[in-house]
């Protein structure tokens, strides 16, 4: 029997919502800072009125809602599904009146592919927005990858044993530190340090190129957080093609690896253990598919011949492949490109690479090394028992941190999850080709959304039917948050319905 | 509608002939010939007849017509990249224009980034933008680019397509060999919203009202 949720359940669930909006109005004061730097006087008049709206509502439900309760499992998951819901919905309101979006639903869309890091977009006149909206569209790629909650835990929230649950429900399973506001604060140590450092090697590298000294550093600081977290925004509607450099482009595959890292690996090269990085099962899997589908990519691409020269065709091959394979979505071809000059093979390779992602308790998305290398592992270990003795004991390791025993526990969750990305790739597929798209192209575009990706061939623009847009935002969503806590909110909305 | 065009593709070149003018001259070249009265209205031959008659060749008329229009189809074909094409035109038939000289126009986004001897220029034609390879002295005019705050310059570019630029690692991009300014370029009036700053005075309001209620119940 299902029982219908209580008042207390709503009341909770609406205190910490209200909280977390709370924790977001303080991160809108940032592109005012930006906008009173530039003098852009009505960006900033956008970002007060959505800062007002935001702290209405978040006063309005923390007071309504006040408990001293704390969360338990469910409340906490139901907590951050919507969290990133109203996130969108908040995020969305300064993008919107800045007229660069031509619905609210567009609006939504970016915001949702922003906190998502996938990086779609359906902004029009890039080219002319201005630095404060521009910033708040990158640094809602930065709050996303390092997740919203745990902008609130590491800033806002004092310690309560909710803390974990919601930690969990935001796709992040593994604590890096024993205290999980530490491993909150440590994700953003580490990530603030690299935004230093990076801002200032794209900077140097804009000047370099020829940009201006503001520009430059300006545009450094926001592919930094788009390229760390996976994102794929960039500030100029031409993507990474904007800047016609090499300099670009390496330092931007190095961030965008990076990002895909484990944040617990992180923590190991930090200490000191940089052994863990070629043992790693996650490291190994990564390098593994990386060349796979390269191999893939390229053999198609060699099949054309767009890039006579080897060198050309790496260059193109393998960042598009990087930034695919990372879920970040910089592209240097435009997405046209991907169905005129590319064949299906080489498309098949990036869809492959979209499809995997990269490593967990990072800021990509999709379906995760770990889970690649303890699927590999268990198939494995199945093969063995086939082909020798009955007798035999067969026991599977993998490491990760320390050496792990291969239990049938985990290869059933990584299965599942595994599993859950392939019915959603699947779903948005379904969708596309519903609306009238060519099969590779929906597959492209769904896998590209689902995955958090942000590459497009061109499905992706602000004529597309409403219902793909929606189905994009969904798969963005579920995406991020790896389905548990997607899967809680169905049940809990089922329950307010049917429970008795 | 298809547009005849006269002139000769060195002209058009070496920038002795804008495109535009060209194709202009040769409309209004052919209006007068199709219809066999000059601007007088007067009866004239075409010019291939002319020429041939001159020579004192025996070819009858209607093969005099057929060679003038094959060299003007031929014509049509070799000088219809003098028309400015749009970005979409160019990224999706990438194929078809590669290696050939292209007009292409919109407005330059972002920096002029300096390059050695030369420049990168991003020219956006409401559709998508393009990557402009030109040597610096070309570029001395650009005044304006495009920005939050400006409107940039609107030039006209031609150049050689490069679908896999070899040069530059790939990349589409064209290579310029002439531009003109079409459109010089503004900085942008930009007044406050007053309905935005009286939606936000209204919202200041409602939100000084909740705290006001939160401290009394406090």
């Amino acid at each position: 029997m299902i029982f219908r949720p209580r008042l207390q359940d709503l009341k909770i669930i609406g205190f910490y919502l209200g909280k977390i909006i709370l924790g977001l109005v303080f991160t809108m004061a940032l592109p005012i800072l930006i906008g009173l730097i530039f003098g852009e006087l009505n960006p900033v008049l956008d970002f007060l009125i959505s800062i007002e709206i935001a702290l209405i509502f978040g006063l309005i439900l923390t007071r309504l809602c006040f408990t001293e309760h704390d969360l338990n499992w469910m409340q906490g998951m139901i907590v951050v599904s919507l969290s990133w819901i109203i996130a969108m919905i908040l995020g969305a309101i300064p993008l919107y009146l800045s007229g660069h979006w031509v619905s609210y639903l567009d609006a939504c869309f970016d915001a949702m592919s922003g906190f998502a890091t996938t990086g779609l977009a359906l902004v029009q006149n890039l080219d002319h927005l201005s630095y404060a909206h521009n910033f708040w569209r990158h640094l809602i790629m930065f709050i996303g990858g390092q997740g919203i909650v745990i902008v609130a835990l590491s800033f806002f929230v004092r310690g309560f044993s909710g803390a974990f649950k919601m930690y969990v429900g935001e796709a992040r399973d593994e604590k890096i530190l024993p205290n999980v506001i530490h491993t909150a604060r440590f994700i953003w140590l580490v990530s603030i340090i690299y935004l230093i450092l990076g801002t200032l090697a794209l900077g140097i590298a804009g000047l370099l190129d020829g940009m201006k000294p503001l520009n430059a550093f300006f545009h450094g600081a926001c592919l930094f957080m788009a390229a760390f977290d996976t994102g794929g925004f960039t500030p100029q509607s031409q993507n990474m093609l904007y800047y016609h450099s090499l300099s670009f482009e390496i330092i931007t595959a190095v961030i965008m690896i990076l990002g895909a890292i484990n944040f617990r690996l992180h923590y190991y090269i930090w200490t000191g253990n940089r052994k863990e990085i070629f043992k790693n099962v996650e490291t190994v899997t990564f390098f593994i598919t990386i060349i796979i589908t390269f191999c893939i990519t390229a053999a198609g691409l060699s099949q054309l011949g767009v890039y006579p020269q080897a060198l050309t065709l790496f260059r193109k091959g393998f960042y598009q492949l990087v930034s695919s394979h990372t879920g970040t979505g910089y592209q240097t071809i435009y997405p046209a490109q991907f169905m005129n000059d590319w064949n299906p093979l080489s498309m098949t390779g990036i869809i492959y690479a979209m499809a995997l992602g990269g490593a967990v308790c990072s800021t990509t998305g999709a379906i995760k090394m770990l889970r690649i290398g303890i699927i590999f592992k268990a198939l494995k270990e199945d093969l063995k028992r086939i082909m020798f003795s009955e007798r035999a004991v067969i026991i599977e390791k993998f490491h990760h941190i320390k050496e792990v025993f291969l239990e049938d526990k985990s290869v059933r969750a990584a299965l599942l999850i595994t599993l859950c990305y392939l019915v959603l790739y699947a779903f948005g597929t379904l969708m596309g080709i519903f609306y009238g798209y060519p099969f590779l192209e929906s597959l492209f575009e769904s896998a590209s959304a689902a995955a958090n990706v942000g590459l497009s061939c061109g499905v992706t623009n602000t004529a597309m039917p409403v219902g793909l847009k929606f189905t994009y935002i969904f798969q963005m969503w579920a995406g991020r948050l790896e389905f548990m806590s997607v899967f809680i909110l169905l049940g809990f909305l089922v329950a307010i319905i049917k429970g008795k | 509608m298809i547009k005849f065009v006269t002139v000769q593709r060195s002209e058009v070149n070496q920038g002795v002939i804008p495109a535009q003018a060209g194709i202009q001259r040769g409309y209004d070249r052919m209006d007068a010939r199709f219809h066999g009265h000059d601007k007088n209205g007067r009866r004239e031959l075409p010019e291939a007849e002319l020429l041939l008659k001159f020579r004192g060749h025996r070819f009858k008329p209607q093969i005099a017509q057929i060679v003038v229009l094959s060299i003007l189809y031929f014509l049509f074909f070799t000088l219809s990249y003098a028309q400015p094409l749009s970005s979409t035109e160019l990224i999706n038939n990438a194929k078809t224009y590669d290696g050939k000289i292209v007009v292409y126009e919109g407005e330059v986004i972002g920096d002029v980034m300096r390059r050695a001897d030369y420049v990168w220029i991003n020219l956006h034609d409401g559709k998508n933008a393009l990557g402009i390879w030109l040597h610096k002295d070309l570029a001395k005019g650009i005044l304006f680019t495009g920005s939050y705050k400006t409107k940039g310059d609107w030039l006209e570019v031609q150049g050689s397509l490069q679908r896999a630029c070899k040069q530059h690692g790939g990349d589409l991009d064209i290579h310029a060999q002439t531009i003109k300014k079409i459109r010089s370029g503004r900085l942008l009036q930009i007044n406050l919203n007053l309905a935005k700053r009286n939606l936000a005075i209204f919202l200041l309001g409602v939100l000084c009202l909740i705290l006001f209620c939160q401290s009394i119940k406090a």
